[in-house]
């Protein structure tokens, strides 16, 4: 099974979307110093009123996260999760995977794990390549506050995916699936920071999981394993829920 | 050799089989979530709203909420569209059915087209609905003095709506040569999202556009507020205006498919 997996993974790392979607990082990567280069005023004021923090790097984070990465969660784990599938069915291979030892619950968690773990190799080589890159562009970067402010956003992606591969096990219409994910991921990354913006609101926003990725950016003066590992812990909790709700979902599924 | 009546047959016959959930869904989606907005917006502080204000050079809570809801004139028809498109174009390749829907007495193009345009249609009219709902929604908020107004918030959403189905069209022609839905669904929403770059470097390096005043006033979002009493006409044109565009587009894309290799 874990030689299975293994396979899985690599038949979905080489895969030319997969490699398309590294494209799309990297930009992500070479842009965001470019974007960053001569703030206005009233950027820098919004971020020091939202995060009570005015260095620079504050600024980096929050447009690296807002503006980058949840981007990019939002349509990198639609494209690698949202046919799981529903792709062999539409194909007519779902009948030769049926003959084989394997359960069709057992199969659609082998596929879900591959394309979270590609999505975490995605996110993870986006954040290395960002820690050299941005290193030498980005005046004041602090390389191991940026590593550990995007653990709990990792955690994030991977939930992203799980939950669409999710909607991929229950709603068996690889056009809808891809759609209902796109809408209700836009949303929630949309709505993620809400509580930055709106004090009021922070606790009842925690509810949205895409709010628990980028939670890191209001203590990123003093993150610990205290404000890391609550969040990782609820995305890793939802994300193997999320897979799990799938995998029920695709137990009727006639070959 | 077919004639025009059982063309005009084929044409329904296709129309019939178009999903119609999505399209439905989208535009109710895109409506509650116009109003969702709202509700929320409304209860932001002063600041973070007067930060929206400053970044897209507007003023009033009304600008502020259409700068937000034309997003959703612009997701919802792409989208729709694009997901239909996959399904009737690139699954067909994918499934290995292409060769057998081109064996029907029917030339490629008219396959293509048969099946392109019921899917922009209701594109079309999800941002259509969308629109309505922005521009209603708008009302309560406009104040004396606004430079925004219903029908200027009604033209954007239209001008955006006929903007997703020129990009669509734009996909097509790539679309009928591709063979993973999902590939094209990457290479689809990186298309949507390249239009909206110029509107990020609006917030954070403003500076840009400086000495560009003109492509300031082109290829940014909030233009189409800033610009109110053009968007109120050149919206509606745009919808009309992009009807032959996108013809020569499924043209172009079935002359594509016709000397492509059916597998």
């Amino acid at each position: 099974m874990i030689r299975l997996q293994w396979l899985d993974y690599l038949a979905t790392l080489r895969e030319r979307k997969t490699w398309l979607c590294g494209a799309m990082l990297l930009y992500a990567v070479l842009s965001i110093p470019v974007i960053l280069a001569r703030p206005p005023a009233h950027v820098k004021d919004a971020i020091t009123t939202w995060f009570g923090d005015d260095r620079p790097f504050v600024l980096f984070m929050y447009v690296w996260i807002d503006l980058a990465m949840n981007k990019v969660i939002a349509f990198l784990p639609v494209v690698l999760a949202s046919g799981i599938v529903l792709r062999e069915r539409d194909l007519g291979v779902l009948p030769i995977l049926a003959a084989k030892p394997l359960s069709m619950p057992r199969y659609f968690t082998l596929r879900a794990i591959s394309a979270c773990a590609v999505m975490a190799t995605l996110h993870v080589g986006a954040q290395l390549i960002g820690l050299v890159y941005f290193t030498a562009r980005v005046p004041g970067f602090q390389p191991a506050t940026f590593l550990a402010a995007m653990t709990p956003h990792l955690f994030a992606a991977i939930f992203a995916t799980g939950f669409s591969a999710a909607i991929a096990g229950w709603v068996k219409h690889r056009g809808a699936s891809a759609l209902i994910g796109l809408t209700v991921l836009g949303l929630l990354l949309g709505m993620s920071l809400v509580g930055f913006y709106q004090p009021a609101w922070r606790s009842i926003t925690l509810v949205n999981p895409m709010s628990l990725g980028a939670l890191a950016l209001g203590s990123l003066d003093h993150l610990g394993p205290a404000e890391l590992a609550p969040p990782m812990f609820a995305l890793t909790l939802l994300s193997i829920a999320a897979i799990a709700i799938g995998a029920a979902g695709v137990r009727r599924m006639e070959a | 050799m077919t004639t025009t009546g059982s063309l005009r047959d084929y044409y329904l016959l296709e129309a019939r089989h178009m999903p119609r959930r999505a399209p439905i869904a989208a535009a109710i989606i895109g409506g509650v979530g116009v109003l969702a907005t709202h509700a929320i917006l409304v209860r932001f502080p002063a600041r973070a709203l007067h930060f929206l204000e400053l970044s897209f050079d507007i003023r009033g809570m009304a600008s502020i909420l259409l700068i937000n809801d034309l997003m959703a004139a612009y997701f919802a028809p792409f989208f729709v569209g694009l997901a239909g498109l996959l399904g009737a174009v690139v699954a067909a390749r994918e499934e290995d059915q292409l060769e057998l829907l081109l064996a029907k007495p029917i030339h490629a193009r008219v396959l293509l087209a048969a099946r392109v345009w019921p899917i922009l249609g209701a594109a079309a009219a999800s941002g259509l609905a969308v629109s309505l709902v922005t521009a209603v929604a708008l009302v309560p908020y406009l104040a004396p003095g606004d430079r925004v107004s219903f029908a200027g918030a009604l033209g954007g959403g239209l001008l955006l709506t006929a903007f997703a189905l020129l990009l669509l069209a734009m996909l097509l022609p790539l679309l009928v040569r591709m063979r993973d839905a999902f590939h094209a669904l990457l290479v689809g929403s990186l298309v949507w999202l390249a239009p909206l770059m110029p509107s990020a470097v609006l917030i954070y390096r403003p500076d840009v556009y400086e000495v560009h005043t003109s492509l300031r006033s082109t290829i940014v979002l909030p233009t189409l507020l800033w610009h109110d009493a053009t968007s109120a006409w050149l919206g509606p044109a745009a919808l009309v205006l992009v009807l032959p565009l996108c013809a020569l587009l499924v043209r172009i894309a079935g002359r594509v498919l016709e000397r492509s290799d059916t597998r």
